[in-house]
């Protein structure tokens, strides 16, 4: 497989387009203000329509119907804003190809329970920048849908690999010996010129033993962690025929005991039952 | 670029307020007004209300009077608060709205500050999220720190208690208690045990007793006198081997009790023993009396005479045995009068050894003089000093020991520059260590059983110590078993 040509094919897939781009800049801009993004946003009252749904939806539980953008920036904040813009974008757009091994629904159900799990697990351990885990767990497996998107027959046949031999999706690709989801999320998101943190997190998530000791350690660990938990409790499906093995100095960096791991865990469970409005982006 | 760098400062700025505020936070609503008060540099917080989540349950500390909101219009945003567990700001109408920044950690929310803030001229940035949601996360380590910190306080309150109710218990008991470490040093001392005068020989007994209980490694116990004060001590090994405690107790009453009754008993047995001594001499004059009475006819005048001299030496005897049932009694009301004069000591010394003629005779023992040959005066009660005196000889005979050959009694006189010392030295049975302190004690009988062997009412010796006592004088003895015994008391000299 030539990766160049891949390098071609991927400028090909749809990109954020202008307003989607100033949601995600405005929420690493510290001068950006709610107005200006309301300004932005109201050029496309669709969009803005599904945020503010989402807003609504019991996901957040707010105490009353909020209506409108600005709004919905000041009471959820403009990370957790940008977090919905990017699940409506990437739901639609790289979540909905065809696909003859995968469910697309339970692949979408995937990405939605890691970023969700990503959120609270930061919140559990304490790592303060907690909406920064919904977007790197929702973006964790886009590598995937860039591979779904743009070469199904191999998407497919990865997952019979997987699901044949009991591997993870990940060692099907090592087998078959093609360039991984890890290498194609990172070509996708240097394009969209993404923050280096969901970058990070999107193309080392296999392999965390290559950012261990550096300030994206925790955020990875955090993502295996979740994705470990929607594969061992079968929330979704990523396309693995075998759950991943969580390593065990990632439970020793987050400081994780029974008793944390229990609570993580209810808590994520009660939060799952919740996430019908992303279901049906 | 210049403008990412301005906010990151200020960013740094604000932090390091909060950080600061936070350092003298005790609770929270000390954290609140931290959060007003640094928010209030940005935001124009109109009226303030704390709300601390515990046990599922919301508690209200309403910071102003002004909070324009109700308990029950609350619980939306008690709610939100929970659900969220980040800073929001939440729109009230067109120009005001709520802040809502709860304390967090682990997941789970402290306690929630609630801002009503009115226009905000700067507007709502991004900034504020980061920061905002800074203080959310480092106020809810420092409320937790602070949980735990009050928690520990309460439970080193509870162990203050615990030991003051300890040390109360053992400071109400009538025995002093100490703990020594292996190092010798007192751990712990109740109070009784501290009202002990540190020069108080006790103080190094106690040393002693820890040292042997850690070098024996068992708990010792024994009783000790001290000025008269009979004490009591227990030690025990506390806590491995490295403390001792001991258990101090004044144990003089239950002694005085022990010697009250022993007193009792010498009593019984002194009644039973004067009875029969009494008698003795009185059944003797009977009998010869009713001898005499039944053949007054048939008696040569030599027989007659014979008979007639027992009746007057068993009534002399008789006489001897209630004169010192007489002194006795007297010394027991504390009325022995003396009479002081000045006489020749050295003639004094020879009429009492003639007293005794008879009994040294029978006995076979022989008295030496040791005397000066000028006379020698001295200021005292001269009849009470003769009855001391045939009493000590009376005693070194009665005691001689019969399985030696040569049996003597030496009376000395040693002349000092004010006084004179009196020894009466024998070389009889002797006393015996254990012995030695009773045998002026009241009653007492080395063979205090009721055998008779002995002839005697157990008060010579008592009355004797009584009337040196009464010249301001001690009477001491020493002796040896087997060896023999020496008596010895001091009588001053006369000044004329």
């Amino acid at each position: 497989m030539d990766l160049k040509k891949t390098i071609q094919e991927i400028e090909s897939l749809p990109s954020p387009d202008f307003i989607l781009q100033k949601i995600v800049d405005t929420a690493n801009n510290p001068g950006a203000s709610a107005k200006d993004l309301n300004e932005v946003a109201s050029k496309d009252p669709a969009f803005v329509a599904k945020i503010l749904k989402i807003a609504n939806s019991a996901y957040y539980g707010l105490p009353r119907n909020v209506t409108k953008l600005t709004e919905a920036i000041m009471i959820l904040g403009f990370k957790t804003v940008r977090n919905m813009a990017m699940s409506i974008f990437t739901g639609k757009e790289f979540f909905k190809f065809e696909s003859e091994r995968l469910d697309m629904k339970q692949f979408w159900k995937h990405a939605v329970v890691v970023a969700t799990a990503g959120e609270l697990t930061a919140e559990i351990i304490g790592y303060s920048n907690k909406e920064e885990l919904f977007m790197c767990g929702l973006m964790h497996d886009i590598g995937k849908s860039v591979q779904g998107v743009l070469f199904p027959n191999l998407f497919d046949s990865v997952i019979g690999l997987a699901k044949a031999k009991n591997l993870s999706y990940y060692q099907a690709e090592q087998l078959l010996e093609i360039p991984t989801h890890e290498i194609f999320a990172e070509l996708l998101l240097e394009k969209w010129n993404f923050p280096e943190l969901v970058l990070i997190t999107a193309s080392r998530h296999h392999r965390p033993q290559t950012i261990q000791n550096s300030i994206y350690s925790d955020p990875v660990n955090i993502i295996m962690l979740s994705t470990f938990i929607a594969e061992r409790f079968k929330m979704g499906d990523n396309g693995g025929g075998k759950p991943i093995a969580l390593p065990k100095y990632c439970w020793d960096e987050l400081g994780l005991t029974p008793v944390i791991f229990d609570e993580l865990l209810s808590t994520i469970e009660k939060k799952i039952e919740k996430i019908e409005e992303f279901m049906n982006i | 670029m210049e403008e990412t760098s301005n906010s990151i400062n200020r960013f740094l700025i604000t932090i390091a307020s909060f950080a600061r505020e936070l350092n003298t936070a005790k609770n929270t609503v000390d954290i609140s007004k931290a959060i007003e008060k640094v928010m209030g540099r940005f935001f124009s917080i109109e009226s303030s209300l704390s709300a601390v989540y515990k046990d599922d349950q919301w508690q209200v500390i309403r910071l102003d009077e002004n909070f324009p909101l109700d308990d029950s219009e609350m619980e939306n945003y008690f709610s939100l608060a929970l659900e969220r567990k980040s800073p929001s700001f939440f729109p009230l109408n067109q120009s005001s709205y709520l802040v809502i920044l709860p304390s967090v950690k682990s997941g789970r929310v402290l306690s929630t500050f609630f801002g009503y803030v009115g226009e905000n001229e700067k507007g709502f940035t991004q900034e504020f999220e980061t920061m905002f949601g800074f203080f959310s996360f480092y106020s809810g380590i420092v409320l937790e720190n602070q949980g735990l910190l009050n928690e520990i306080k309460d439970a080193a309150k509870i162990q203050e208690q615990l030991r003051f109710y300890f040390e109360m218990m053992l400071n109400s008991l009538d025995e002093g208690i100490c703990v020594v470490n292996s190092s010798g040093e007192f751990v712990f001392k109740n109070k009784k045990y501290q009202e002990i005068n540190p020069d108080n020989p006790v103080v190094q007994q106690i040393r002693t007793i820890a040292a042997e209980t850690f070098s024996q490694d068992v708990g010792q116990a024994l009783e000790m006198e001290f000025d008269g004060v009979f004490f009591s001590f227990n030690s025990v090994i506390l806590t491995d081997d490295e403390q001792v405690l001991i258990r101090l107790e004044d144990i003089t009453n239950t002694k005085e009790l022990e010697r009250m009754k022993k007193i009792d008993q010498m009593k019984t047995e002194f009644i039973a023993n004067i009875s029969h001594e009494l008698r003795t001499p009185l059944s003797a004059i009977k009998a010869y009396s009713e001898t005499i009475n039944d053949s007054v006819e048939v008696l040569d005048p030599d027989t007659l005479k014979e008979f007639m001299g027992t009746i007057i030496d068993q009534s002399d005897h008789l006489t001897f045995l209630l004169d010192q049932l007489l002194d006795f009694s007297s010394m027991e009301r504390e009325d022995l009068k003396l009479e002081k004069d000045a006489f020749n000591i050295v003639e004094l010394i020879k009429k009492a050894k003639e007293s005794n003629k008879e009994k040294y005779e029978q006995n076979a023992v022989m008295i030496h003089l040791n005397l000066p040959a000028e006379c020698v005066t001295v200021h005292a009660d001269e009849k009470r000093i003769k009855q001391v005196l045939i009493n000590l000889i009376s005693n070194a005979v009665k005691y001689s020991d019969q399985t030696k050959e040569i049996k003597e009694v030496t009376i000395s006189l040693i002349l000092n520059e004010e006084t004179v010392t009196v020894e009466v030295e024998d070389n009889g049975i002797g006393i015996s260590e254990s012995e030695l302190e009773k045998i002026f004690t009241k009653f007492y009988r080395i063979d205090s059983s009721l055998t008779y062997e002995v002839e005697g009412t157990g008060l010579g010796l008592a009355i004797c110590r009584e009337i040196i006592h009464e010249h301001g004088k001690e009477i001491s003895v020493e002796s040896k078993i087997g060896e023999g015994s020496i008596f010895r008391f001091e009588l001053d000299l006369s000044k004329e």
